[in-house]
């Protein structure tokens, strides 16, 4: 278990530049997440701390270690790769064991080990098989315990999941997080999928374009967007811009609701909403529109639950509203957030 | 109605199966493959077949018209004339060393080789590899010239080691370009998992890309093997005393020695010749095989 820090550190590739200016702070025992689309410098970030490329400025420090220059090896730190990486040729009990041989363990303790790792997983009775006779799931196991045989300072997860149906991904991202919680090793998990980050971080880091945009807990990301990016890529559907001048004002789907299911008198922005198409999805409705009016014409989306009676009328122009305490607002040249009453959203809340 | 139920429960258990055209092309395809293994195994299999036969013909059945197709009298004397008389021994050593050492040094030189053309991306890499290519494009006619100029500067004329370093030189080129894409074909992540795993880079080369690549390499070592056992142009111009004269080089020498071939030993020495290499083929068939199925690292 160690902090792990990394200060300023960029990446630059001969052609472009991967990772620029990140800096952040990974307290013992935490759960990061670094979540960003395809190509936004996550995994060179992740592969940075790994020791598998050298950062081009800045410094990584492992539990008060400078480790910038340090081999993989030498880092105490545990990957599980998203392809899982498992060994094609030996079995999964030569697998978990591997870290420890390579270590010169003796016999006994690596078996008492590889023991204690594949009971955490729940893999015992699969030791004998080599990977390619195994589930997703079960390699995803595999590659944990392996992972975690040798008690590492730094649990890195470069998008594990990614590679389960959906059903086995829901059970596995539970599973994952209760077994953070039972050993709590420090961890950074990357992800592109903003439903694994806000259901597994205890703290998440939005990255775009190699540069950090925003860092806190899922409800703070959720809740304080710092800028518009953020606004937009959290949250699906995602949350309504209406760019009015030099102001963007933001709402999300789900506080965007037919005037009269408020109660008269609460504190409330009115916002005409004309519906031209409704998705029915079960447990709610996806009304899709323009919001009109004021406003200048915008589509948008209101997300209406199943409770609230409200048959919506195609077509025509209906009074919608926000609670003003929902409403957020960006500034529309640089699309950073503007302070909310009593919360100042920073843009970098680096060294929490 | 009721006679639509009944004539449905009244047929047969299965349905007649509906033929079609590629039925027939299955049936052909299959035919044909036996026919071409089987032309196949009497075009290469007689002449060894043929061989084996007339070496344990007496030196006089050999040139029986019509010829005999079983020997009349079995007998081993062209084996006893060929390890009396001859220096087969020595050849036979010889050609042992030469062809081991040039496999071994193949495999390493050119395993190391694929591995960082495969691995690293360096000023020239792409250069050199294509270059690399272009060498093994060359015949052995064109380069055993330049070769000999160096083996005699170098001092190794007619020794053993001049002929491991050219067949080498020879062998390398392929051994390259085939292990570079059994390597491309292992994933960076299983390396770079082991790195992270605690190996050092070789390490993680030796325990976890090496066995991965075991097939490529183990074709790499038997084209090498095979290609320096037989291999005659390097031996007759690097090598001159009786002492240093591999297999094909002894063996070409006693025709026209004399004016009477020695038919019969020299079959009796094709046989010796051939078996080192069935014995090789057959030690690493079974991992060949093998290792092609188990190799594919596909989703793991």
């Amino acid at each position: 278990m160690a902090q792990l820090e990394i200060r300023q550190v960029s990446k630059v590739f001969t052609d472009h530049t991967a990772v620029s200016n990140v800096s952040l702070t990974v307290n013992d025992g935490e759960f990061l997440v670094l979540l960003g689309p395809s190509g936004c410098g996550k995994s060179t970030l992740l592969r940075m701390i790994a020791g598998l490329e050298l950062p081009t400025y800045g410094d990584i420090v492992i539990g008060g270690r400078l480790a910038t220059r340090l081999q993989p090896k030498d880092r105490n730190i545990a990957m599980v790769f998203q392809n899982y990486a498992l060994y094609p040729h030996l079995t999964v009990y030569e697998n978990i064991a591997f870290p420890l041989r390579v270590r010169g363990a003796n016999t006994k303790n690596v078996d008492e080990k590889v023991r204690w790792a594949a009971g955490l997983v729940g893999l015992d009775s699969l030791l004998k098989r080599k990977p390619r006779q195994m589930s997703g799931g079960e390699r995803q196991r595999t590659a944990l315990a392996r992972s975690l045989v040798r008690d590492p300072d730094v649990f890195l997860l470069d998008e594990p999941l990614s590679n389960l149906d959906a059903k086995l991904r829901h059970s596995a991202r539970e599973e994952l997080r209760q077994f953070q919680d039972r050993v709590g090793v420090t961890s950074v998990y990357v992800t592109h999928d903003q439903v694994e980050a806000m259901g597994l971080g205890d703290r998440i880091v939005v990255m775009q374009g190699g540069t950090v945009r925003q860092i806190g807990t899922p409800e703070e990301i959720y809740q304080y967007p710092a800028d518009t990016f953020v606004a937009t890529f959290m949250g699906s559907p995602p949350m309504n811009l209406i760019q009015q001048d030099d102001i963007t004002l933001g709402f999300r789907p789900e506080n965007f609701l037919p005037e009269s299911n408020y109660p008269s008198g609460s504190d409330v922005t009115r916002i005409a909403f004309r519906v031209y198409r409704v998705e029915y999805l079960g447990g709610d409705r996806l009304l899709y529109g323009h919001v009109c009016g004021g406003l200048p014409e915008t589509p948008a989306i209101a997300r209406i639950p199943s409770s609230v009676s409200y048959s919506p009328v195609v077509g025509s122009e209906t009074p919608f509203a926000v609670a003003t305490a929902d409403l957020r607002r960006f500034e529309t040249s640089s699309g950073r957030a503007l302070p909310v009453d009593g919360i100042v959203v920073e843009r970098r809340l680096a060294h929490g | 109605m009721t006679s639509a139920t009944l004539s449905i429960a009244t047929a047969p258990d299965r349905p007649r199966r509906n033929h079609e055209l590629a039925d027939v092309h299955h049936l052909a395809s299959r035919m044909m493959v036996y026919l071409l293994a089987f032309t196949a195994v009497s075009v290469v299999g007689f002449p060894l077949f043929w061989m084996v036969l007339c070496s344990f013909k007496p030196g006089g059945e050999l040139y029986a018209t019509p010829p005999s197709f079983l020997p009349r009298e079995w007998t081993l004397q062209n084996y006893r004339d060929l390890f009396v008389q001859t220096n087969f021994p020595t050849y036979f050593a010889n050609s042992l060393i030469v062809a081991g050492g040039a496999t071994v040094l193949s495999l390493v030189i050119g395993g190391l080789g694929a591995y960082s053309l495969s691995r690293f991306k360096f000023f020239g890499i792409a250069a050199f590899s294509n270059a690399a290519l272009i060498c093994y494009m060359l015949p052995e006619v064109l380069i055993v010239l330049p070769l000999y100029i160096y083996v005699v500067k170098l001092g190794l004329a007619d020794t053993l080691i001049a002929l491991i370093i050219a067949n080498t030189a020879f062998t390398l080129p392929l051994a390259l370009w085939f292990m570079r894409s059994y390597f491309n074909a292992i994933p960076v992540s299983l390396e770079e998992s082991a790195m992270i795993d605690g190996c050092t880079r070789l390490q993680a080369m030796y325990k976890v890309t090496v066995p991965l690549a075991l097939p490529g390499i183990i074709s790499v070592g038997v084209f090498a093997f095979n290609h320096a056992w037989n291999e005659f142009l390097f031996a007759l111009v690097f090598t001159s005393s009786e002492r240093n004269k591999t297999l094909p080089l002894g063996l070409a020498t006693w025709i026209g020695q004399d004016n009477i071939y020695s038919w019969g030993m020299l079959l009796a020495g094709a046989v010796l010749v051939t078996i080192p290499v069935v014995l090789f083929y057959l030690l690493v068939q079974r991992k060949l095989v093998v290792g092609l199925s188990d190799g594919g690292a596909k989703g793991e």
